[in-house]
């Protein structure tokens, strides 16, 4: 059940009014909206209820039983149980194929066939969240920063619908706290959630969609076929799209979050406005960035050790951080780029984040390198094989005339650009004019919102492509 | 255990650290001027919630009746879209009695789109050709693109300054493979694109979403090709509703409406003066699915064989693993096992499409006298 939809629509109507209907009853609404959950991701493929139900049983045992035990030594050994299961549960369904082929490859140049068959494996939707999400439960329980949690209260942790399919990565430090109380039913920042909800329907169906259909997939597909400025708007349109798509999804899911109650961390932070690769991944995808941090980084040695150390330990999170993304050497690549960034910067000092310490002209011309240098990046996670990433490079010295390009793709990328400068207060001062609850005028607005952003998305993208599953 | 696990009390990470983390700082790190709280005052009550989304999305639905509508229609047949369809035909009513479709029609208008397409039931066209016997995979078609006997081309010789157009479309199946045969068409320097077109959810089925014989016949009044590759049936083994009877494909009647749209979209573009290249459908990995592309393919294969100018290509073989059946990982051109195939079992990965890609442009070169580039000396 995709957010963009009349099916959602009404999820969403039902699923609120309830929602607070049930709110003082704890469990009745727990049972509610864990029930609501799954019905939202068995719309995908009720199979995959399984999975989602026995990892959640999986690691609520391991936090459970190492709730019980004060044994360092027996602890970690549970810590290792629930770290392996759910990294096994994502090389199976997400990384089997590419590992196995990836070895069949590499050990086919010496004659030899590794005895590992090659399986129809299907990539859940949503695996690499809530697993992630699990995981940083049962590592966090293992620290004893969280407390072991309910058994009804972690099944609503991993399935609760707004961020299961794409995030924010929610960590149960964040999550489970807000199930011990019911939600305070007079205080729901509706203003901000409304300007999430729109905002993110815009960015993801306006902005996203028309981009992509009319240049960027065009071009990333036949690059030889276009010229240098239509490439280069391409790249352009791609940083775009991909900050309009998921920024666009995961606002929605705050936004949503945010009407049943709940506070979902931010996950973009104005990310084209960064200074440096650094202040972009602090503004770029913050909740993986954060789990990154924590969970990879630093217990690999962060930055506690000498500079070949961290440089090591910086490689391996960015290149991990890559190859989550997606099962697929461009993505390995990506994640060794911006690593390499990292560490360049690093050790030249060239990672500053704070725009107070530098001026107006060296502010815009680390602002546009550093646009630029994650361009580079976005063209070989785009890319379908490092030889189409060359070829689309290539092009940008190839001059030719333009062929897809439109005053409103044009408009579209200035959009999405501009929208990076936009202070942060105009929201608030919009918000403002909501101080006093005006359910009908704000409806009335809402309606028109959704009228603009149906007519401006682009047509025929149908929603039953894959009905025969 | 060697595994870099964490210890059991929290990592103390350095000073450094904790002041200059490498990758994100935590929210209380963030410069002042970032920090943008809601303002308390901006809170509501959840009665005012729900009024407003409500009020929000019953006028949304309102205004944006007719597109609602036809999405419904592009359901497959069957019970949930009858309903779907009822109610939102009941929704158009509503909007259209309070005026409330007009907005909706002038922004249309403005951005020169046509009305959204409400569909009526397409009247079955005149069957040309008697409806098959259900067909078994194992009677799919299984020749070669190179297997038929190349016509003698009908113009040339092809250069840069005078090349072959071609113009590649379909369903998504075009998707990645379009991309794929218009780079190899591309790198001959003799073959020129005059576009490459699809459209997610579409196909010969399901007219009342895009009309491909209309679109195609525009195609040839604007772009004149003189090639046309075309690519269906990702959507298209979907029921039918004919004369008010929803039919399933694996029905004769069905293939028979099936069969009478392939045979007129075919011999009209063959009186256009077209060279059409019809793709066949590879492989799928559902069982259900290959029995009825294999339908989809006999269809597509017998009526090209009917005409002079349309080219059947089977791909079906081209993705079977060693075993004979489907399979998601096949070597490419350097011997390396690579993932051909997408999650759903239908479309192609990159490397499928190229997969797929070589043999037709070479069938196409074949068929049109052109040398492959290192032959010519390119």
């Amino acid at each position: 059940m995709l957010f963009p939809t009349v099916e959602f629509a009404v999820f969403l109507i039902v699923v609120l009014t309830a929602s607070w209907l049930l709110m003082r009853h704890r469990t009745p609404w727990k049972l509610f909206m864990l029930a609501a959950s799954y019905v939202f991701y068995a719309a995908w493929d009720w199979r995959y209820l399984g999975l989602i139900a026995g990892s959640t049983v999986v690691n609520q045992a391991v936090a459970v039983a190492m709730g019980r035990r004060d044994d360092e030594r027996v602890r970690k050994q549970l810590l290792a149980v629930g770290v392996a299961a759910n990294l096994g549960l994502l090389a199976w369904f997400k990384y089997y194929g590419f590992f196995v082929s990836s070895a069949r490859n590499a050990l086919g140049e010496f004659g030899i066939t590794p005895p590992l068959p090659l399986l129809e494996i299907v990539l859940p939707v949503g695996i690499s969240f809530f697993t992630f999400q699990a995981m940083s439960y049962v590592i966090d329980v293992y620290r004893r920063q969280v407390a072991v949690a309910p058994w009804l209260d972690t099944f609503l942790y991993l399935a609760f619908f707004p961020q299961l399919v794409a995030g924010p990565i929610v960590r149960g430090s964040e999550f489970l706290p807000q199930l011990r109380e019911p939600r305070d039913p007079r205080a729901i920042p509706a203003a901000r959630a409304f300007g999430l909800i729109l905002g993110g329907l815009f960015k993801k169906v306006v902005i996203a969609n028309v981009l992509a259909t009319t240049l960027v997939d065009p071009v990333f597909a036949t690059p030889s076929a276009h010229g240098s400025l239509e490439t280069l708007l391409a790249i352009y349109g791609y940083a775009v799209v991909i900050y309009a798509d998921f920024s666009g999804y995961t606002d929605i899911a705050i936004g949503v979050a945010l009407l049943l109650g709940f506070d979902f961390p931010q996950n973009f932070d104005a990310p084209y406005s960064a200074l440096s690769l650094r202040d972009f991944w602090r503004r770029w995808h913050m909740t993986l960035s954060r789990w990154l941090r924590d969970y990879l980084y630093i217990p690999l040695g962060g930055s506690s050790g000498g500079a070949v150390a961290t440089a090591g330990a910086l490689m391996a999170t960015m290149v991990l951080g890559g190859l989550w993304h997606g099962a697929a050497w461009t993505f390995v690549i990506w994640g060794a780029f911006h690593g390499v960034g990292l560490a360049v910067e690093r050790f030249t000092g060239q990672g500053p984040t704070d725009p107070t310490s530098m001026g107006a002209v060296e502010r815009a011309v680390r602002r546009v390198i550093t646009f630029h240098v994650v361009c580079l990046g976005w063209v070989l996670f785009r890319a379908t094989s490092l030889t189409n990433a060359g070829e689309v490079l290539g092009q940008l010295f190839e001059p030719a005339a333009l062929t897809l390009v439109t005053p409103a793709a044009v408009a579209l990328i200035l959009v999405g650009i501009a929208v990076q400068y936009v202070p942060k207060d105009v929201g608030v001062r919009i918000g403002r004019a909501f101080e006093t609850p005006r359910p009908v005028l704000a409806g009335v607005l809402g309606g028109a919102g959704l009228l603009l952003i149906d007519a401006l998305g682009p047509q025929g993208i149908a929603p039953f492509i894959y009905f025969q599953f | 255990m060697d595994t870099p696990l964490p210890p059991s009390t929290p990592p103390r990470p350095s000073d450094e650290e904790l002041a200059e983390p490498p990758i994100v700082l935590p929210d209380e790190e963030l410069p002042a001027t970032r920090e943008v709280p809601p303002p308390p005052a901006a809170r509501w009550a959840a009665g005012h919630v729900i009024i407003t989304v409500t009020i929000a999305l019953l006028l949304g639905a309102l205004l944006n009746a007719a597109d609602i509508l036809a999405t419904a229609e592009r359901q497959p047949f069957g019970p949930a879209r009858n309903a779907s369809v009822a109610a939102a035909e009941r929704l158009l009513a509503v909007s259209s009695a309070l005026r409330l479709d007009r907005p909706r029609s002038a922004i249309d208008e403005a951005l020169g789109r046509g009305p959204a397409e409400v569909a009526e039931d397409e009247p079955a066209e005149e069957p040309v050709i008697a409806a098959p016997a259900t067909p078994s995979p194992a009677d799919e078609v299984t020749e070669e693109p190179t297997a038929e006997p190349e016509p003698e081309p009908t113009r040339g010789p092809y250069t840069a300054a005078d090349p072959l157009t071609m113009y590649i479309g379909g369903d998504s199946m075009v998707g990645q493979f379009g991309g794929a045969l218009a780079d190899l068409a591309d790198d001959t320097g003799v073959i020129t694109m005059t576009e490459v077109k699809y459209e997610f959810g579409s196909g010969l089925s399901r007219p009342d979403f895009v009309d491909w014989p209309e679109r195609l016949r525009g195609v040839s009044r604007t772009q004149q090709p003189e090639v046309m590759v075309l690519f269906f049936g990702g959507n298209d083994a979907q029921p039918l509703e004919i004369d008010g009877t929803v039919y399933e494909p694996e029905t004769p009647e069905w293939q028979a409406e099936y069969r009478s749209r392939v045979s007129a979209l075919m011999e009209e573009l063959q009186e256009l003066g077209h060279t059409v290249y019809w793709m066949g459908m590879p492989i799928p990995r559902s069982e259900t699915l290959q029995v009825r592309h294999a339908i989809l393919n006999e269809i597509y294969s017998s009526e090209a064989d009917l005409r002079d100018s349309v080219h059947f290509v089977a791909s079906w073989d081209l993705f079977k693993g060693p075993d004979g059946g489907f399979s998601e990982y096949l070597p490419n051109r350097n011997g390396e096992v690579v993932d051909m195939r997408l999650d759903d079992g239908i479309h192609l990965t990159t490397a499928g499409a190229y997969r797929l890609a070589r043999p037709t442009i070479a069938r196409i070169m074949a068929d049109h006298g052109i040398e492959p580039a290192d032959e010519q000396g390119g």
